[in-house]
C-alpha cells in the first residue's frame, strides 16, 4: 500500500472548474480530466489510492474509474521517472529509425533492464502515433514534444536534463517551400 | 496550384502571430453576425451547396450531417468537434489547433447556431496539451469579446469546452469519442441510433472533424460557389495535406483537391529524397488507406475519384511517401501492429484477427512462415471484414489488402527456400 492520496488545495479548485464543464448529472465525464490531474500531482502515475480518491470525489464506483485508468495509454499504472521519454513507434517514425532510437534512449538513460533509471530521472516507453509525422522522428518528454530527433539530439537533451536544465518547449514548424 | 488569395488557412504556420487581433485582421469573425442573421437554413444550405465533405477521413457530406438534427426535438443539442487526430501520418489538426484556433471557434459558433446547440465540446487527443494552449486562449478571448457565453450578439448562447483524451486511437471513432467524453472506455457504439438522434448523453449530436469546422466560416464568407470552384467534381474545395516520410521537406500544406501527387510533393516538399525515380510507394491518406506503388503515382491525383482509380482513398490527407530505402514488409508489419495495439478489444474478429495477423507478419519477417501463410493472412482479412461494430478492423483489412494486392507474390517468393 502506498501513501494516502488526496487532491492538493490547488487541485481541489481545479477539480471544481473541471466539474463545471459538464451537466450536473454527468459527473462521469470528469473522470478523465480528474485522473490526468491526479496523475500529475502524484508524480506521473496512478495508484489504487489515487483511483479510489477520484472515485470517492465524484461519488462513483471505484471500478468505473479503474477501468478508465486501465484503458487509456497515457495513464501510467506503474511508477515512472521524473522525465517520461515517449518515442513514437508508428509507421513514419518507425521507417525513419525510431526502433533504434528507442533502444538508444533506453541505453543512455540506463533503463535497459528497468522501468525507471536508478537516479529516478528517466523512464522510456514506446507509444503509438504522436501525430507529428511531418516532424519525424517524434518524441515526447512528459508533455513536451521534441521533434526531428536524432541520436545526437537525444543524447544532448538527456544530458541537459541530467544537468538539471529545464525542458524547453520548442516546436519545429515545417512550411511549404513556397512559403517565404 | 492554390493561389494565396484562395487559401482558407491564411495563417497555417502561425507566421503572422496567433491572437484575436491578428485573426480579425486576416478576416476571421468579419461577417459572423451577418451570416447568423441569414438563419440556420441558409447556413446549412450554403454548406450543402459548397459540397464540403468531412475532413476526418470518412468524407461524409457536412451540410447533410447537420440537416439530420431534428429542431423540433426538445432535448438539448450538442456539437462535438473531433480533434483526436491519431491516424498514422496525420498531423494537420495539430497545425489548426496551434495556429488557426480562431477558425475553430468561429466555425463552432456558426455550426452550433445552425444546429441549435448551446454547448460544444472539443475533444483533443491528450498528447496535444501544449498545442491546445492557443485554442484555449482563442476560446477565452471569444468569451471576453462577447462571442461566447450568454446572449452573444443578441442572438445565441454558447459555451465551448475542451476535453482531453488520454491515449486511445479508437476515440477518433465518433461514438467511441462520445463514450470517452462520457467518462468511459472508448468502446464504439452500435449504430443505429446515430448520434444525430442519440449522441452525447443520449441527446442529438453533430460530430465534425476540426478541419471541417475550421473551413466553415470561410465558406460562408466567400460563398459556396467560390469554394466549389476550387477542387474537382466530387471533391470540392481545398484540403490540408500532411506530407511525411521520405521527401526533402515534409510539411502540412493547403492545396486544391485534385492536384496531382507529383506536383504536391515537388512544389511543397522538394520532391522525393533521391529524386522521383527513387519513389517506392505512397500511402495517400493515413495508414489505413491502401498503399500505391510508384508506377501508379505518375498520374495520381489527390481527390476521391483519382484515388479510387488506383484502389485507394483520400482518407485524412496524410500522404506518407516511401522511397527505396524503405522495407515494405517492415512498414506493413508496423501498420498491422498499430491496429492490433489500438483495437479496443470489444469485437472478437478485430481483437483476435489483428493479433493473428501480427503473428503471421512476424513469421514472415523472420522467414518462419510458409508461402501459404500469406494466403491465410488474406483469408483472415476477408473473414473479418465487415463483421465488427466500428470501422477499425476494416481499416486494418484495407491496409493489408493494399499491401497484398501489390506485393503478395514478392512476399511469397521471399519465403521460398
Amino acid at each position: 500500500m502506498s501513501a494516502e492520496f488526496s487532491f492538493s488545495e490547488e487541485n481541489k479548485k481545479l477539480a471544481q472548474d473541471i466539474l463545471k464543464k459538464y451537466p450536473e448529472s454527468k459527473r462521469f465525464s470528469a473522470i478523465m480530466p480528474l485522473l490526468t490531474m491526479a496523475q500529475n500531482q502524484n508524480g506521473g502515475f496512478l495508484t489504487e489510492e489515487v483511483i479510489d480518491h477520484v472515485a470517492k470525489y465524484l461519488g462513483v464506483a471505484t471500478m468505473s474509474v479503474a477501468e478508465v485508468a486501465n484503458f487509456y495509454s497515457m495513464y501510467n499504472l506503474n511508477p515512472v521517472g521524473k522525465y517520461l521519454i515517449q518515442t513514437c513507434n508508428s509507421v513514419v517514425c518507425c521507417m525513419k529509425g525510431s526502433d533504434e532510437l528507442h533502444k538508444y534512449a533506453k541505453e543512455i538513460t540506463g533503463t535497459l533492464n528497468s522501468n525507471v533509471s536508478a537516479d529516478g530521472l528517466f523512464s522510456v516507453k514506446k507509444v503509438e502515433c504522436l501525430g507529428a509525422c511531418s516532424n519525424a522522428i517524434a518524441v515526447k518528454i512528459n508533455d513536451t514534444f521534441v521533434e526531428e530527433v536524432t541520436k545526437e539530439s537525444l543524447a544532448k537533451q538527456v544530458a541537459d536534463l541530467k544537468n538539471g536544465l529545464p525542458l524547453e518547449e520548442k516546436f519545429i514548424v515545417r512550411k511549404s517551400l513556397l512559403e517565404e | 496550384m492554390l493561389e494565396k488569395i484562395d487559401r482558407v488557412f491564411n495563417n497555417l504556420y502561425g507566421t503572422k502571430g496567433v491572437s484575436f487581433e491578428v485573426a480579425k485582421s486576416l478576416g476571421d469573425f468579419s461577417n459572423l453576425k451577418e451570416t447568423l442573421e441569414k438563419g440556420a437554413d441558409y447556413i446549412i444550405n450554403e454548406v450543402k451547396n459548397s459540397q464540403l465533405k468531412g475532413r476526418g477521413g470518412a468524407g461524409f457530406p457536412t451540410g447533410m450531417k447537420w440537416s439530420f438534427i431534428n429542431k423540433k426535438d426538445p432535448r438539448p443539442k450538442y456539437l462535438v468537434i473531433n480533434g483526436d487526430e491519431g491516424e498514422p501520418g496525420t498531423c494537420k489538426d495539430r497545425e489548426i489547433i496551434r495556429h488557426e484556433p480562431y477558425k475553430i471557434v468561429e466555425g463552432a459558433i456558426i455550426t452550433s447556431y445552425a444546429i441549435e446547440a448551446k454547448t460544444c465540446y472539443i475533444y483533443i487527443r491528450g498528447e496535444f496539451i501544449q498545442e491546445t494552449r492557443n485554442l484555449q486562449k482563442a476560446i477565452d478571448e471569444a468569451y471576453a469579446n462577447g462571442l461566447l457565453g450568454k446572449n452573444c450578439l443578441g442572438m445565441y448562447d454558447l459555451d465551448i469546452y475542451i476535453h482531453f483524451g488520454a491515449g486511445a486511437y479508437i476515440c477518433g471513432e465518433e461514438t467511441a469519442l462520445l463514450e470517452s467524453l462520457e467518462g468511459r472506455k472508448g468502446f464504439p457504439r452500435i449504430k443505429p441510433p446515430f448520434p444525430a438522434v442519440s449522441g452525447l448523453y443520449a441527446n442529438p449530436t453533430v460530430i465534425n472533424n476540426i478541419e471541417t469546422i475550421a473551413v466553415v466560416p470561410t465558406i460562408l464568407r466567400r460563398g459556396a460557389d467560390w469554394y466549389k470552384s476550387m477542387g474537382v467534381a466530387e471533391a470540392a474545395g481545398t484540403k490540408l495535406f500532411c506530407i511525411s516520410g521520405f521527401v526533402n521537406n515534409p510539411c502540412v500544406v493547403e492545396e486544391r483537391l485534385g492536384i496531382s501527387f507529383k506536383e504536391l510533393i515537388e512544389t511543397h516538399c522538394g520532391g522525393v529524397i533521391g529524386g522521383w525515380d527513387n519513389l517506392l510507394a505512397v500511402i495517400p491518406g493515413g495508414s489505413s488507406t491502401p498503399i500505391i506503388p510508384a508506377h501508379l503515382c505518375e498520374r495520381l491525383t489527390m481527390d476521391f475519384e483519382g484515388m479510387k482509380a488506383v484502389g485507394s482513398s483520400l482518407g485524412t490527407g496524410a500522404v506518407i511517401v516511401f522511397n527505396k530505402s524503405v522495407e515494405i514488409l517492415k512498414a506493413m508489419k508496423n501498420i498491422v501492429s498499430f491496429y492490433n495495439h489500438e483495437s479496443c478489444g470489444q469485437c472478437t474478429p478485430c481483437r483476435e484477427g489483428s493479433a493473428a495477423a501480427v503473428k503471421i507478419m512476424n513469421n514472415i519477417i523472420n522467414k518462419e512462415a510458409k508461402p501459404s501463410d500469406v494466403d491465410l493472412l488474406e483469408r483472415i482479412m476477408d473473414d473479418t471484414f465487415g463483421t465488427t461494430i466500428c470501422a477499425l478492423n476494416d481499416a486494418t483489412v484495407f491496409a493489408v489488402r493494399g499491401f497484398l494486392k501489390h506485393y503478395k507474390e514478392d512476399i511469397k517468393q521471399s519465403l521460398q527456400i
